[in-house]
């Protein structure tokens, strides 16, 4: 009964359930797209069309120059060069927002005009930039042996594309996992609430009034406040795959494991919260609640550029954030498996403490 | 009747501050005893180490023969309380919050469910089972207050002041259903601010102040300790002539303490123990007075509870 009526408390109270549940799912959504658009500027470049006018009389440069523009509009499906007679025209195309930028190629130097679009600009000048390199590379052959160009064999190189290598994450993968740590730690309002609310309530006497082993009504409710744990983390973990395709770890077994980090640092958090509410008579939300948003703050969970200051290392969701990150971007188990255990002995010393303070509480007034 | 909750000598202590200051009672089986006292008195305090809730520093308490500070176990089973506040789940129906507190005293299932609908008929909130508390009027808070600590049918039943901010209507469904608990055999230990309650439904009274037992006994017994005498008030027809033979012919009776008279009403007071009312009635018929009516004025309780504290109850 104990258990049924934790599970009431959580699941009946509207507030914690948008809290805990609704709220991280909409965080994920709007930090993860919002920041996306921001930092993700080298991966969604889109197609780049530029124009490009040749007045140089160089031939040799004239010739790389075609032969490097005609390769990429055959290769590639996100870059379009067009050539225009004159820069006049190419300048109307970009007043005209029609094109990316001009790329003119004048005796032996190459000058881009930059259009309006930041991110098409800096892709235009790394591609020319590596056009360049080449050209540098090919002259450099030519004065030093030119027989050796005789050997330079005209095969298309392939190159694999390494689709399952994992790295490509978005920030929505980022604060997948960032919001749900967060949720995990603000559970311990939750679990701050387990005997505050049977103290604002009056319950409280009545509970201990009763004749069930104290030591079994402290398990009684850990237990209880456990399957809406289990439900938070999966509710945010399956509805940030399935609604914003977000990417956890890349195989089943190592969902799990980051299931199991999540859920024994769900179980910290509650067993820690628990305990502490029956040392402090008042809400310990009122102060634990700023110190966890300042600790979350400082880890990078929020905005990655916090690690920057530096004091992430000295934050304990730091190793936590970090060991899932090693397990779903990389594969790797030792980190999470190490952080399991760590918290695991630190439930068994809160919940222990717990039982402890419980088994020696007197009346409440 | 045996006694059934036996306080002996028991001692609280908080810091300097003496809650409880060797206190004795004993409450017999199948009564309503009433524990009455100013605010701060130790009402409380010793209602917690009776139900286990504190430890009291020295002396004992019993309960159906069990020792309650050494077999808590055993003595909580036998125990039911009503707590003073509103003590109930926001988030359970009124059922289920019966349901709950009665499952913490072992009953399971059928009975589980049978109990907690007795306990909501018994105190009128069958129609309500469904609702939740904070859908409720105070009265019926109070009430399923009260389901909650009966619900598992407990030999003693320790209520706190039970009545606290309720309506006319739901105190007296108060009283009443601690009347049928006193009728089916539950002991009760009731708190009151309320001297007319404790009154009304009490058999025996114990007053404490600073933590100590001033008096106990039935209301009788304590009004005898600051009073010797009652008064009575002879209602005539006709108007009484005040004369010094009347005075006499009724100063003669025994236990005859003072005598006023007033037009059509006169007040004699008489000794605790004597009967001279029907001599005196008989005087006034022989004289030819038609008495309309006889009052008697028993002392109230503040002034038994104020002559025996020296302070009113606060």
């Amino acid at each position: 009964m104990v258990i049924l009526n934790e599970l009431r408390a959580f699941f009946r109270d509207r507030i914690s359930f948008a809290f805990l549940i609704a709220f991280p799912l909409i965080l994920i959504y709007l930090l993860g797209n919002i920041l996306n658009s921001l930092e993700t500027a080298d991966q969604t470049v889109g197609t780049l069309k530029a124009e490009y006018v040749i007045e140089s009389k160089n031939l040799l440069l004239t010739e790389s120059a075609r032969q490097f523009i005609d390769t990429m509009n055959k290769e590639g499906e996100s870059f379009y060069f067009t050539e225009m007679e004159t820069e006049e025209l190419a300048k109307e195309k970009i007043k005209a927002k029609e094109t990316t930028g001009i790329v003119r190629f004048d005796e032996d130097r190459v000058y881009i005009i930059q259009g309006e679009d930041a991110l098409l600009n800096r892709t235009l000048l790394a591609v020319m930039n590596g056009f360049i390199q080449s050209e540098k590379a090919i002259q450099s052959i030519i004065k030093e042996d030119p027989t050796k160009l005789e050997h330079i064999t005209t095969e298309e190189k392939e190159y694999v594309e390494e689709v399952e290598f994992n790295k490509n994450r978005s920030m929505l993968d980022y604060y997948g996992v960032c919001m749900l740590l967060m949720i995990i730690c603000f559970s311990s309002i939750q679990a701050f609430s387990a005997f505050g609310d049977e103290r604002s309530h009056k319950t409280i006497n009545r509970l201990i009034a009763a004749p069930i082993n104290r030591t079994n009504l402290y398990i009684q409710k850990m237990i209880g406040m456990m399957p809406s744990a289990i439900v938070q983390i999966l509710v945010i973990m399956i509805g940030s795959v399935v609604l914003f395709h977000v990417k956890y770890a890349s195989n089943f077994l190592d969902n799990v494991l980051l299931f199991l980090l999540f859920f024994m640092t769900m179980l910290v958090m509650l067993s820690g919260g628990v305990s502490i509410s029956l040392f402090v008579k008042g809400n310990p939300a009122i102060v634990f609640m700023p110190l966890m948003w300042l600790m979350l703050f400082f880890s990078g969970i929020f905005a990655q550029p916090m690690v920057e200051i530096g004091l992430h290392k000295y934050m304990p969701i730091t190793y936590v954030k970090n060991a899932a990150f090693s397990l779903t971007i990389f594969g790797e188990h030792r980190g999470a498996f190490w952080i399991i255990a760590i918290e695991a002995v630190i439930t068994v010393l809160f919940t222990v403490t717990g039982v402890i303070r419980f088994n020696r509480m007197q009346e409440t007034r | 009747m045996k006694e059934f909750v036996m306080v002996k000598n028991l001692t609280k202590n908080y810091g300097e501050f003496t809650a409880v200051d060797d206190l004795s009672f004993e409450v017999k089986e199948g009564e309503v005893f009433g524990l009455l006292g100013p605010n701060g008195a130790g009402k409380s305090t010793t209602l917690s180490i009776i139900t286990t809730l504190l430890s009291g520093d020295k002396g004992s308490v019993f309960v159906a023969g069990i020792d309650v500070m050494k077999q808590k176990m055993e003595a909580k089973g036998v125990m039911g309380i009503v707590p003073q506040e509103i003590a109930l789940y926001p988030h359970l129906t009124a059922i289920e919050n019966v349901k709950f507190f009665a499952s913490l005293y072992g009953l399971r299932g059928k009975k589980l469910n049978d109990a907690a609908k007795q306990a909501l008929d018994f105190v009128g909130l069958s129609e309500h089972q469904k609702e939740k508390p904070k859908k409720m009027s105070g009265g019926m808070q109070r009430r399923l207050n009260i389901a909650c600590g009966i619900a598992h049918r407990p030999k003693l039943l320790v209520m706190d002041e039970p009545t606290v901010g309720v309506d006319a209507q739901s105190r007296e469904h108060i009283l009443n259903s601690i009347r049928t608990l006193k009728e089916q055999g539950t002991t009760i230990i009731y708190t009151s601010h309320y001297l007319q309650e404790v009154d009304e439904i009490c058999d025996r009274i114990a007053i404490i102040d600073h933590g100590k037992l001033v008096a106990v006994g039935t209301k009788e017994e304590l009004v005898s300790l600051v009073t010797d005498y009652k008064s009575f008030y002879i209602t005539t027809m006709e108007k009484v002539q005040d004369s010094e033979e009347l005075r006499k012919t009724i100063g003669y009776l025994p236990g005859i303490k003072n005598i006023s008279i007033k037009e059509d009403t006169t007040r004699v007071d008489i000794n605790n123990g004597e009967d001279s009312l029907a001599k005196i009635l008989s005087i006034f018929m022989k004289k030819g007075f038609t008495i309309t009516n006889v009052n008697g004025e028993v002392p109230n309780f503040d002034t038994v509870f104020l002559a025996l504290t020296g302070h009113e109850l606060r």
